[in-house]
């Protein structure tokens, strides 16, 4: 995995995780990598790994059971919410990119659904 | 938990202030990056908590210990010139370590000089500068030390060495062990770091963890080494 | 510590075996030649200027194992192993001391196996008969030689060892530690002066026999140096 190391690591490398986890990649109650072994795949430090757990076990997409390992969340409600955040962060960084464009609500919408429509033609 | 203590840490030559009244600590666990252009006191701190120079004021206390044969016990120094005995041969070195080091382990250690692309039987004054730094980081690493002080580990290293190199300091972090890593090459390294101490002019310019410089100042720890340096 | 003495054998073997082997050769040589009454050709010059050669090489090369150790980068090897610096040193010194006992019982050996052959062929070379007066008496002036060497090595060790610790920020270390040298044989000199030559003199009228003043003055020499040198290796290096 590449980094953009202009961002936190750890952000990174939980926004792949959620993204597996909506893609169907990673099921429901799937058991996670131990932190070593997710560590040396990714060749990050342990530590790293470490933030992303506790992160993403305070975000409850995560659960740990003592001696045991993380596992995947089993809550269809959950994955459902960090679909929308993502889904949300996504639509943000697009509709300010349109502002910044000069694109208003209302034509960025014409220029949304004639994209949906049309495969991009780019002339908007 | 504390492992290195550094109290009003002072080094002064003839008219030279090298490192001025530093004050820090490490934890355990973490891996440090003690940053810096050349000439900034990064190698002279390294050698001040190895034992090999003394301070002009202050102390250095290690897993409880001031500087002396306890605490040489618990750290594997890695010096940016080559310091092996030049009569030895790699596997010569190996047993050296072994019989001094009780925290060597031989196995682990032989099994790294063959991945590393080395052979037992080389001479030491052999070696490329790209075998040697690769040797010294084996040998540096396959103690199962405290503290791992390591000075520009990645100098006149080819890139898939690096790699190789890395990942070997990786494998190495362990809850009770430090590693402190001295480098003006950032770029490679800054994603395996927990957290950046950077130097300047013998001062701390700047000191924290590294995710959180990325979050707050919104740049990487490269990005951020130039800021500090180039206002200088 | 004797890991320490290991390597530092390991490191020379080769080197002392061939010296072994040039002296007995050179022995040979010459004791044949004396026998059958021929004139020494360039092959015993040969010899003999190697077994010179040899002995100065390991003479330098005894001065030259703390000299490594601080100014050259095998410091940081050494310097940072779990041993104190008076460990180090010892360990040092205590092979630079086997390696003399060991050359002076290989020449007394080669000697010994000389003066055999002699008797064998009658050769009317008067030996004296090996009483323990004489074997004391030759004991003794060894033990001499040896303090005064191992003192000499220790002058020299200080001398190195002050250049790198309370003169490093100064330059050209190695011009100090001659500085340091030339000092130390005056006060050394002189402590001799005063407390040995007059004692001697007290006691004996003689400089023939060593007193046991003079044996306390080489090991109390020999300590405060050891201890000098050690407590600076210790915790006053800068590398």
């Amino acid at each position: 995995m590449d980094f953009d190391i202009k961002i936190p690591i750890y952000l990174q490398i939980m926004d792949r995780i959620k993204k597996d986890i909506i893609s169907g990649r990673l099921q429901r109650g799937d058991k996670m990598p131990s932190v070593r072994a997710l560590a040396s795949e990714l060749q990050v430090n342990v530590n790293t790994i470490q933030r992303v757990y506790q992160e993403l076990e305070r975000e409850e997409v995560v659960f740990t059971l003592r001696g045991i390992g993380s596992f995947i969340t089993e809550d269809e409600e959950i994955v459902q919410r960090i679909k929308q955040e993502m889904a949300y962060e996504i639509l943000e960084s697009f509709v300010q990119g349109m502002r910044e464009l000069g694109y208003d609500s209302e034509t960025t919408l014409v220029a949304l659904k004639k994209h949906m429509e049309v495969k991009p033609e780019w002339n908007y | 938990m504390e492992l290195l203590k550094v109290n009003g840490l002072t080094k002064k030559y003839l008219t030279k202030t090298v490192l001025d009244n530093l004050d820090f600590s490490l934890e355990e666990g973490k891996i440090y990056g003690l940053l810096g252009p050349n000439a900034s006191g990064k190698t002279t701190l390294m050698k001040l908590i190895a034992g090999v120079t003394q301070p002009t004021a202050g102390d250095i206390v290690v897993n409880g210990h001031h500087i002396g044969v306890m605490t040489k016990q618990v750290v594997s120094f890695l010096p940016t010139t080559n310091h092996l005995p030049k009569w030895m041969t790699i596997g010569r070195c190996l047993s050296y370590y072994q019989d001094f080091y009780r925290d060597f382990d031989l196995k682990h250690a032989t099994e790294r000089v063959e991945l590393m692309g080395l052979n037992v039987s080389q001479k030491i004054t052999s070696l490329s500068s790209g075998m040697l730094g690769r040797l010294k980081v084996v040998l540096a690493m396959s103690r199962q030390a405290r503290l791992y002080l390591l000075d520009e580990p990645l100098n006149g290293l080819d890139s898939i060495s690096r790699e190789k190199v890395l990942q070997m300091i990786l494998e190495s972090v362990r809850e009770e062990s430090t590693i402190l890593i001295s480098t003006h090459i950032i770029r490679e390294i800054e994603s395996i770091l927990d957290k950046v101490i950077l130097l300047k002019n013998g001062q701390i310019a700047l000191a924290g963890d590294a995710e959180d410089l990325r979050l707050t100042r919104k740049m990487s720890i490269e990005e951020l080494y130039k800021e500090v340096y180039e206002n200088a | 510590m004797l890991n320490f003495i290991k390597y530092e054998w390991l490191r020379r073997w080769k080197f002392f075996l061939a010296g072994i082997l040039v002296f007995v050769l050179a022995d040979l040589d010459l004791f044949s030649r004396i026998i059958s009454q021929e004139s020494p050709n360039y092959i015993s010059v040969i010899l003999i200027a190697l077994v010179f050669t040899l002995s100065a090489a390991l003479v330098v090369d005894h001065l030259g194992r703390l000299y490594r150790t601080l100014f050259s980068d095998e410091g940081f090897t050494e310097l940072t192993l779990p041993l104190s610096g008076y460990q180090l040193l010892g360990a040092k010194l205590l092979a630079i001391f086997l390696e003399c006992v060991a050359v002076m019982t290989i020449v007394g050996i080669v000697a010994y196996f000389d003066a055999i052959y002699v008797d064998m062929i009658a050769l009317n070379w008067q030996l004296p008969s090996l009483t323990w007066e004489i074997g004391l008496e030759v004991l003794k002036g060894l033990g001499f030689i040896l303090g005064g060497y191992i003192i000499f090595v220790l002058m020299v060790y200080l001398s190195l060892a002050l250049a790198k610790s309370i003169f490093a920020t100064f330059k050209h270390g190695i011009l100090i530690a001659f500085g340091c040298f030339i000092v130390l044989a005056k006060v050394v000199d002189y402590l001799g002066d005063i407390l040995s030559v007059s004692a001697r003199y007290y006691l004996h009228g003689s400089v023939a026999f060593m007193t046991t003043t003079d044996w306390l003055i080489i090991i109390v020499l020999i300590g405060l140096l050891f201890i000098s040198t050690g407590f600076l290796l210790n915790r006053k290096m800068n590398l």
